[in-house]
């Protein structure tokens, strides 16, 4: 009755995946909020009232001012928010192995929801 | 001084969403927009972020552990990420007041559902489309031994699903809540594989709004990066402790505090 083994083998290299990529994103999140600190010091004031600013403006607007630890905590913000869109991916892939069509699609389809996401924040943005 | 506190904060979010099984969102919310007067919109967007850290770590455990049913959980994302993105377009056109409304019920219903006691029932016949698709799955219980589990009313749990995934876009939350109803109440899944699979599926739920979010620029590294940090280390050291602390007496306790932060959340969305 124990579960087929392919299917649990992808399993766990999906479970190390994701646990990795926290760790990842840790670690920049960590490196960005602790040169944040250290930069400007207490900024949370600053956010009291909604102030719509695309992403891409923070980035430029940091890339110019060479704000570095923004520009850190960025990137581990993306990867952390792409995590569970690769996952989505892994999944389709290991669909695809054991041959499960609908699965498949269905993994795909979520995927492109997914992305699709991605891009309803940069035009609404 | 306070992003530090911030932090502090979100370890205890982080600690006390592992230890009763609720996502970080919860606590988050409320502490950046009651405590730190942060708009509700980087509210929501942060605790988002912070949601998807959490169920990207539980995730890792839970497939590990052989719970999660993935064939499940990728049909019922299906659900959820529609969701999400319609409650997306929804909260760009909602005001803050609304939210604050919406979330102060959420408060009260989490609350109550905390009172529930989950009961299994578990099925003996699986919907056509569990049989089509092969959602019925196995698992182990706490002694090792594997039982076969089938699936019930697949739609109606697709379209809890669906509301699940609006409601975590509008407010921010994981919707766990609303995913194990479906799951352990209208499907009848062992609690195991309901908890495991909606932990499994949160991360994406809250990822297809939260890549929106981001992009939008509501996602502010200045706010999202402490309590990220912090829910992370939190949920961490929660799982590390979960049986060394009595979870029911904190979970008695919680509800009451949450019943007190829906009246705050109520109050501010009335002013």
């Amino acid at each position: 009755m124990k579960k087929d083994s392919e299917l649990h083998r992808l399993e766990l290299a999906i479970s190390h995946f994701l646990r990795w990529g926290v760790l990842f994103s840790a670690a920049l999140l960590a490196v960005g909020w602790i040169g944040q600190l250290l930069q400007s010091g207490d900024v949370l004031a600053n956010f009291k009232h909604y102030k719509p600013e695309p992403m891409t403006v923070i980035v430029a607007k940091a890339w110019t001012t060479r704000d570095y630890p923004i520009l850190i905590s960025v990137v581990g913000l993306a990867v952390l928010v792409s995590l569970p869109t690769l996952r989505v991916l892994l999944t389709a892939y290991l669909f695809i192995r054991q041959r499960d069509i609908y699965l498949a699609a269905m993994a795909l389809l979520v995927f492109a929801v997914l992305i699709g996401s991605f891009f309803l924040g940069i035009k609404i943005g | 001084m306070y992003e530090l506190l911030l932090f502090a904060v979100s370890i205890g979010a982080g600690f006390l969403g592992a230890l009763l099984g609720l996502g970080g969102g919860i606590i988050v919310v409320p502490a950046l927009t009651l405590l730190y007067n942060v708009d509700i919109r980087y509210a929501i967007a942060a605790s988002l972020i912070s949601v998807v850290a959490t169920s990207s770590g539980a995730a890792a455990s839970y497939l590990k552990d052989s719970l999660t049913n993935l064939r499940l959980a990728v049909f019922l994302e299906l659900g959820t990420v529609v969701g999400a993105v319609a409650g997306f377009l929804i909260a760009s056109h909602i005001e803050a007041k609304a939210l604050y409304l919406l979330f102060a019920v959420f408060l009260l219903f989490s609350a109550l559902m905390m009172l529930r006691k989950r009961s299994e029932q578990p099925s003996t016949v699986n919907h056509p489309w569990a049989d089509k698709l092969r959602l019925d799955s196995t698992y182990h219980d706490d002694k090792g031994v594997w039982h076969n589990y089938k699936v019930e009313k697949v739609p109606l749990g697709l379209f809890v699903m669906l509301l699940a995934g609006v409601l975590s876009a509008l407010l921010g939350i994981g919707s766990g809540i609303f995913k194990v109803l479906a799951m352990d109440g209208a499907m009848k899944l062992p609690i195991k594989v309901s908890t495991a699979t909606s932990n499994f599926m949160i991360g994406v739920t809250a990822a297809a709004s939260a890549s929106a979010y981001f992009l939008r620029g509501d996602v502010r590294p200045e706010i999202a990066a402490p309590v990220a940090l912090g829910i992370i280390a939190g949920s961490y050291l929660g799982a590390k402790s979960l049986s060394k602390i009595p979870a029911a007496r904190i979970r008695q306790i919680f509800v009451v505090v949450l019943a007190i932060v829906s009246m705050q959340m109520m109050w501010k969305g009335l002013k």
